[in-house]
């Protein structure tokens, strides 16, 4: 048979290329199928697991367990099978076989692949079943401290930590995993009723993953080589003929000698993963059913604090700094003699921090350099200032310390709680980490006599803060929080006077600034952004208008300069229920900014700004239906 | 990202006169001003610079700019260039910026250039003390030279699982015990 259109005979599975990198994949017109794999044992989670191989497609794929036909069937896509087992294996040997079926009638059977399935549960000792062992150990990483000053890593005082429920792996001689499992808080792992004589080997991963509801995955890829998942392994050895352990360490790479890193950094992705895992034990703690969407961290030792952020810079690490980049990803800096943030667990609990208010609460906050002291636009005072608390209150411990320079020796730190006053207020991140710390800490201190412990912020943060119809700010939270804990009110007040802050009572912060205005469709509202405490990111940069549409259709939303000349206005718009993005308009225009929309009925913010930062920019809204 | 405002800034800086599409080729440019996402506490300093990228030996102009929202305060920079860079001019260590309510740039200019082809990085740790503690903030401001290309030196092996996930391998300090039953 011939193909008609390229006059090429067909063999059974024939990829063609079209133009640049498209390709279509025929299908075999031959009846019977003459290709396919061993399965290959992807994962084994609970006893329970998934099988890979090559096969041709749309051929029928079934399991066989022991000669024992699997219900469960897949059909062959791209040249490939992946399925589940589906129900739970019994510890010890099993044979796996594929067989793959065309039309129902031809079939071919793979080779078989040996697999042993063990758990983490049972005694170490004799050999529970003839001819096997059990090989257990311990997962530990270096974890380098910080000065007593709290200034620069001391290499001096590294300490081997438990690496938390990572992903090991038993790995066979021909690479093929033979089972898995994840480590438990002890860092120890166990797999019963493998083979006598042997030659196995250990791998972690830099994954921590538990599937399903209350569950989790993070992992740790080197975004300079390919985005590559971190892993280290012991060496192939037998298992000869009795139990074993296995302990395995992740070097910092660091020789006292030459104080220098002279050894491959093994330990910085683990490092992150406990920082993280620590953060999200104390989520668990107010909320134990949580489930964290996925999160890959992207660590190199060539992320340098450089460049603008594109793909092709992230590629060659230049990050700009450690960073979360509001989706599924953190970039932490591991350039050493400059700076690296594998071991400075503040920070990378801060960043976790903008992914947890990304996922479970709300991020209003347009980013940024910042920095404490400084009048910051209120949606980034507020993320900056949870991120600065959420990582004292996820570690217990107020001191926040940044480690960089030369062998990693110098840095700064700040006491989250008693940092002397600088500018304090409303849009000031240092306020704001200083009040939600203190709503959290059980030290009463000064103003502080509150001591709620983390469930109710939590519970604010992913309740009225995510659903507010203002911006997220600390009078959308403090409204939120007097709402969610209303017999706490005067003591919220005693913390907020402490900051210089009056009482908050509405999400707007009407009585304290004019950041918000308001009109109706048709009308002209004005509004102002100024350059006082500085430009992009900072107070007064930004303005809010509110607005409500009752009759759904087309709106010309436009912004035009009314002091003058100069400015270039750009606006994001947002729906307030439920808080949506509608859309952004960033084009380079002198004095004016226009776009159309569709709009359902709802109320709407405006956010205005000016890209050129003239001192001071007024500029006419109009939002009128086509 | 306004990009063509920041590629337009960047030719000022460097004084370049040829066409926007020559200047992209020639010159990199990075600023973390505008930079929208979440980033790190430090000193409230940012960064814009430009580089001119050459050839092996070529000099490469360096033009830094820092600007802080700060009035007042000292800003100690801390120079650093990677080993395979040399400085042509005058060599900067650290450069001391009285920070005051009037100026609101504070440039570093250099001359650079490298004997290998690659990507290299000077290097800048600022410290601001507005007499609330000290902050910090690390830069670095890359040079291409040649291919421009990162160079790694790595001993991890990457492989590709039979999962079929790629992996960088580190060898584990590890342990062996046998257990006598």
């Amino acid at each position: 048979m011939r193909n008609r259109l390229y006059d090429l005979p067909l063999v059974a599975l024939m990829t063609l290329f079209v133009g640049c990198g498209d390709f279509v994949e025929e299908t075999s017109t031959q009846d019977t199928p003459n290709r396919l794999d061993a399965p290959t044992v992807e994962e084994i989670n609970n006893n329970n697991p998934t099988l890979v191989g090559s096969c041709e497609l749309k051929d029928t794929i079934t399991i066989l367990i022991d000669t024992k036909s699997l219900a469960n069937t897949t059909t062959c896509n791209n040249s490939s099978y992946r399925i589940t087992v589906g129900s739970t294996l019994e510890n010890g040997a099993h044979d796996i076989t594929a067989i793959a079926t065309r039309n129902g009638v031809d079939s071919i059977v793979s080779a078989i692949t040996p697999v042993f399935i063990t758990d983490t549960t049972g005694g170490i000792g004799a050999s529970e079943i003839d001819g096997t062992v059990t090989l257990s150990g311990k997962i530990t990483y270096d974890r380098v401290r910080m000065n007593k000053n709290s200034v620069g890593l001391d290499y001096d005082n590294t300490i081997k930590e438990p690496a938390k429920q990572v992903v090991v792996s038993l790995i066979g001689s021909l690479g093929q995993t033979l089972a898995s499992t994840t480590t438990d808080d002890s860092g120890a792992y166990r797999f019963t009723s493998i083979p006598q004589e042997t030659m196995v080997k250990i791998r972690v991963d830099a994954k921590m993953q538990k599937i399903g509801q209350g569950g989790w995955d993070v992992q740790v890829h080197d975004n300079t080589r390919g985005d590559v998942l971190y892993v280290m392994e012991g060496v192939f050895s037998s298992t000869r003929s009795s139990n074993s352990t296995r302990n395995l360490n992740a070097s910092s790479g660091w020789s006292l000698g030459d104080g220098a890193y002279t050894q491959e950094r093994t330990a910085a992705p683990f490092a992150i993963l406990g920082s993280i895992y620590q953060a999200m034990q104390k989520v668990n703690s107010a909320d134990s059913g949580a489930t964290f969407p996925a999160l890959v961290v992207h660590w190199s030792k060539s992320n340098t604090a450089s460049g603008n952020g594109t793909e092709a810079e992230l590629r060659d690490g230049l990050i700009i700094t450690s960073h979360f980049d509001g989706k599924n990803n953190l970039y932490i800096l591991g350039d050493a003699n400059s700076d690296t943030d594998e071991y400075d667990d503040h920070i990378i609990i801060h960043e976790w921090g903008h992914y947890f208010e990304a996922k479970f609460s709300r991020v209003d906050s347009r980013g940024g350099a910042h920095g404490e002291g400084e009048r910051l636009d209120i949606r980034l005072a507020f993320g900056e200032g949870w991120g600065n608390a959420w990582s004292a209150i996820a570690t217990d411990d107020s001191i926040y310390y940044d480690s960089s320079g030369w062998k990693q020796g110098s840095g700064w730190s700040m006491d989250i709680e008693h940092e002397r006053h600088n500018t304090p207020g409303w849009y000031s991140e240092a306020s704001i980490q200083r009040i939600l710390y203190d709503l959290y800490d059980s030290n009463d201190d000064g103003d502080d006599r509150l001591s709620l412990g983390f469930k109710p912020l939590y519970d604010v943060l992913t309740g009225g803060q995510k659903t507010t119809p203002a911006f997220t700010s600390i009078f959308s939270f403090v409204t939120e929080l007097k709402a969610h804990t209303p017999q706490n009110t005067d003591l919220i007040d005693d913390i907020l006077r402490s900051e210089d802050i009056s009482t908050i009572d509405n999400s707007y912060g009407s009585t304290h600034h004019n950041l918000y205005s308001d009109m109706d469709i048709g009308d002209i509202g004005t509004l102002c952004t100024s350059r006082e405490y500085g430009i992009r990111n900072k107070l007064n940069t930004h303005k809010y208008m509110r607005f409500s549409v009752y009759q759904s259709g087309n709106y010309k939303v436009q912004v035009r300069q009314n002091n003058g000349a100069g400015s270039d206005p750009d606006f994001a718009l947002y729906k307030t229920s439920p808080f949506k993005t509608i859309g952004e308009v960033e084009e380079v225009m002198k004095g004016i900014e226009q776009q159309e929309y569709e709009l359902s009925s709802g109320d709407y913010l405006l956010d205005v700004s000016d890209y050129n930062n003239l001192s001071l920019a007024c500029f006419d809204i109009s939002i009128n239906l086509n | 990202m306004k990009t063509t405002k920041l590629l337009l800034s960047c030719l000022l800086m460097v004084g370049a006169t040829t066409q926007m599409s020559m200047a992209e080729e020639k010159v990199a440019k990075g600023t973390t001003l505008g930079f929208k996402h979440c980033m790190k506490p430090g000193a409230p300093v940012d960064i814009t610079y430009t580089t001119t990228k050459v050839k092996v030996d070529e000099v490469s102009e360096v033009n830094i700019i820092l600007t802080t929202t700060l009035q007042s305060g000292e800003m100690e920079v801390t120079i650093n260039l990677d080993e395979a860079l040399t400085q042509i001019d005058e060599p900067l260590e650290s450069i001391k910026f009285m920070i005051s309510a009037v100026q609101k740039e504070y440039p570093i200019r250099m001359k650079v250039s490298a004997k290998k082809d690659g990507l290299y990085y000077v290097r800048l740790l600022t410290k601001i003390d507005s007499g609330n503690g000290a902050r910090m903030r690390a830069m670095a401001v890359p040079i291409y030279v040649g291919d421009g290309k990162l160079k790694q030196k790595s001993r991890q092996v990457i492989m590709k699982a039979m999962g079929g996930e790629n992996i960088s391998v580190s060898k584990a300090e590890e342990t062996i015990t046998f257990i006598e039953n």
